[in-house]
């Protein structure tokens, strides 16, 4: 994600759409990978990354620069995926329930299928499958990212300590997950 | 050190290199030591490197920014939504149509009847004869003047 100048923020919080076009532009292929990588379906990502610009465009008069854009965006995106994910998977859950569907297992749909059609993307798509939102979270912001522990801490609001357990506990369950074979050729 | 005392940091400090240079030390020579957390530690090194290495970035397709200017752009007026949906183009072809229709509608009522004197002097120019004149006789018997008017009346 590139810097964005403090004269396009301003200008984007006064409503001008050309400037938060250019926050856009600079931001969107991290918001939308995120979102995809959360969600593991390409309409979910859209809807995520649609509602992640609208809460940035409608909160950026608010954005006083205490944290850097990246972060403050990084917060938005993620906070508005994990609840996403949260809300789907409950849903998902209920109806599970209620129509005695099978479970959706780590590649559930043809959508998330075609997704993971790309082999790097396919072998990311199980393992993320088999963590749950917030280690997802807390692993994409690490790995993919490049955060260290007190940036993902506060980016998602949580303590140092959170962020440890839930990457241990996320990486033990990729670990579990690829030795049972769930990652072809893997280990 | 055994793997109980560290493995809790194994899999966060250890691998992300955040331990002081003392700690790291110590269980640098505990893992060449130990086979277990050796093969933990290379799994979660092949397993990381495997699917977080090769993965990119994706843009979103054009249709996303297209739906956030939708949501974002203050909603139009009660003026505004009147002009959009007069300009639509099915309405824009019914609407003079209609028009149209009703302007015609309105000039036909309108036509003045034509009157009984004219019929009448018409009748009389074209077929000769006497069409309907009343006479008080006719009056008196109440007759219409004429053989058709009596037939029909």
């Amino acid at each position: 994600m590139q810097e964005i100048a403090t004269d396009t923020l301003e200008r984007a919080g006064d409503g001008d759409l050309q400037a938060f076009n250019e926050i856009y532009r600079s931001s969107a292929g991290f918001v939308y990978s995120i979102a995809l990588r959360m969600a593991r379906n390409t309409a979910d990502a859209e809807e995520i990354t649609q509602d992640v610009f609208v809460k940035a465009y409608k909160n950026l008069k608010a954005y006083e620069g205490r944290s850097s854009f990246k972060t403050w965006i990084y917060r938005i995106a993620m906070n508005t995926a994990i609840n996403f994910c949260k809300k789907r998977s409950a849903e998902f859950k209920k109806r599970e329930l209620r129509e005695r569907e099978p479970s959706p297992g780590v590649v559930s749909n043809e959508a998330e299928k075609n997704l993971f059609k790309e082999d790097a993307e396919k072998k990311l798509g199980e393992l993320l499958g088999c963590l749950n939102e917030d280690q997802r979270a807390c692993i994409l912001l690490r790995e993919i990212e490049g955060l260290d522990y007190r940036q993902i801490a506060d980016v998602l609001k949580i303590e140092l300590n959170t962020v440890r357990s839930r990457l241990k506990r996320a990486r033990e369950a990729m670990i579990a997950y690829a030795r049972q074979g769930g990652v072809k050729d893997e280990l | 050190m055994n793997c109980d005392q560290f493995k809790d940091s194994l899999l966060t400090d250890y691998v992300d290199r955040v331990l002081d240079p003392e700690k790291q030390k110590i269980a640098d020579a505990h893992i060449g030591q130990c086979a277990e957390c050796r093969r933990l530690i290379a799994d979660l090194r092949t397993v990381t490197a495997e699917t977080f290495g090769q993965v990119r970035e994706i843009e979103p397709p054009a249709h996303v920014w297209a739906g956030i200017v939708e949501r974002v752009q203050p909603s139009p007026g009660w003026f505004e939504k009147v002009c959009a949906v007069l300009t639509l183009p099915r309405l824009s072809i019914a609407i003079p149509v209609l028009a149209s229709l009703m302007l015609f509608t309105f000039v036909q009522l309108r036509q003045p009847e034509v009157s009984y004197d004219i019929t009448r002097a018409y009748l009389s120019r074209e077929l000769g004869g006497d069409f309907g004149v009343l006479s008080n006789e006719d009056l008196e018997n109440g007759s219409f003047g004429t053989v058709i008017e009596d037939f029909f009346m």
